[in-house]
């Protein structure tokens, strides 16, 4: 069972309780962690554009041009890894 | 290498690992966490009952593959092999146009996590690490394993709690107003000024007001800390949304703490004792979840 949210009265707060929960859970999910070291480990930099996506679909409208901004740079990141890649893949 | 009817793998040897990889070189390994040594398999069965990370939410849950267990020095990871495929960078970008699909698989993460934080302490793993390799979770472990250990029996018997204060801006702007002699003054000198002092005195009243304002949010959200703090057993503070949303209610606090499961309703009062404080403010609270921003990484452990 997923955590619950509650108000500071005690009672469970039906409003929005989804949406919090959900922000609550990709702030310890995605931001938070152990990552052992090693020397092969993927999917970081594609997991951190899932949450970026994430956060533009929950925000609030008047963040959105902000958080579009981090997922556009983001994107740029991967985009230039893949360059890079393909550059090494063909020299 | 050995795999037990648990689905327990011990430490091999390289040569072992080496092969195994060779052999196998689509799949990868997905880390769920770290916990000790000695999880029992039907436990472990239990956590990996719903559906899985990855490509196993497009199936049945019983088409992915089983968690399974690395141990080395006390330490055990629970891992599930997945298809390296699923992790692709191409795969990740398309899944983010699917938010749901997205939030399913945030959720699967941190179900199996929390199957096993009820049994026992877990340091949670980062969502979406996948390793090219089984060893290098294993050499992962030998290395930070005095980190760790440590860590884990900390952990023992802990949940982490998701706070958030907001605060009716106007309703403390209001109150600040009320209680600074300067903005009085100020007050009294405008109303009775002629139109054109009287429009750099407003100017000079909504910025002392704003000022104000900010000051008193801070030392609000300060002080609801400081109390809620002396509860838990760690404290932490993350940042907030920038914006008042559409009731002027503006988030003041987003913190994370470490409570003791004996301590818990202590803390649950303290919250309530934090949001009464003052008028205007109200909390949120979220929780028990797996300590997952109590947990650190063998690099910043060293550090």
């Amino acid at each position: 069972m997923d955590p619950s949210l509650r108000s500071a009265s005690g009672q469970t707060a039906a409003l929005r309780a989804q949406d919090v929960t959900l922000l609550d859970l990709l702030d310890r999910v995605v931001d938070h962690g152990v990552i052992l070291a090693g020397d092969v480990t993927i999917s970081v930099a594609g997991v951190d554009l899932i949450y970026l996506g994430l956060r533009v679909l929950l925000a609030p409208v008047e963040r959105l041009p902000e958080l579009m901004s981090r997922t556009v740079d983001a994107v740029d990141a991967v985009d230039a890894m893949d360059e890079e890649r393909s550059e090494v893949a063909h020299g | 290498m050995t795999t037990t009817a648990a689905g327990t793998r011990t430490d091999a040897g390289p040569a072992e690992l080496e092969m195994e990889s060779a052999g196998d070189a689509a799949r990868g390994w997905y880390l769920y966490g770290i916990t000790r040594r000695g999880l029992l398999a039907a436990a472990l069965a239990e956590a990996g009952a719903g559906p899985a990370v990855g490509a196993g939410l497009t199936v049945a849950p019983g088409d992915a593959e089983p968690l399974q267990l690395l141990e080395c020095c006390g330490l055990a990871a629970v891992v599930r092999p997945v298809l390296l495929a699923d992790f692709s960078l191409a795969v990740l970008q398309e899944r983010l146009r699917s938010a749901p699909e997205l939030e399913a698989m945030v959720r699967s993460h941190n179900r199996v996590i929390e199957a096993i934080h009820a049994r026992q302490a877990i340091l949670p793993a980062k969502f979406g690490v996948v390793y090219a390799h089984d060893r290098d979770i294993v050499s992962g472990l030998r290395s930070a394993c005095d980190t760790l250990l440590p860590q884990l029996h900390r952990l023992e018997g802990c949940d982490e709690w998701a706070l958030h204060l907001y605060a009716d801006r106007a309703v403390v702007r209001d109150r600040i107003a009320a209680r600074i002699p300067a903005i009085g003054r100020l007050r009294e000198e405008y109303a009775a000024a002629r139109p054109g002092r009287a429009y750099f005195l407003e100017r000079q009243l909504r910025d002392e007001l704003e000022a104000a304002t900010r000051q008193a949010l801070v030392t609000l959200a300060q002080s609801a800390f400081d109390r809620v703090v002396g509860s838990a057993l760690a404290g932490q503070v993350n940042p907030v949304g920038p914006v008042a949303d559409a009731a002027g209610e503006v988030e003041i606090l987003r913190a994370a703490f470490l409570v003791a499961r004996d301590g818990a309703e202590h803390f649950d009062a303290e919250v309530r004792s934090a949001a009464d404080a003052s008028e205007g403010l109200r909390c949120e609270c979220s929780g028990p979840w797996p300590p997952y921003s109590f947990a650190i990484g063998h690099a910043e452990a060293a550090e």
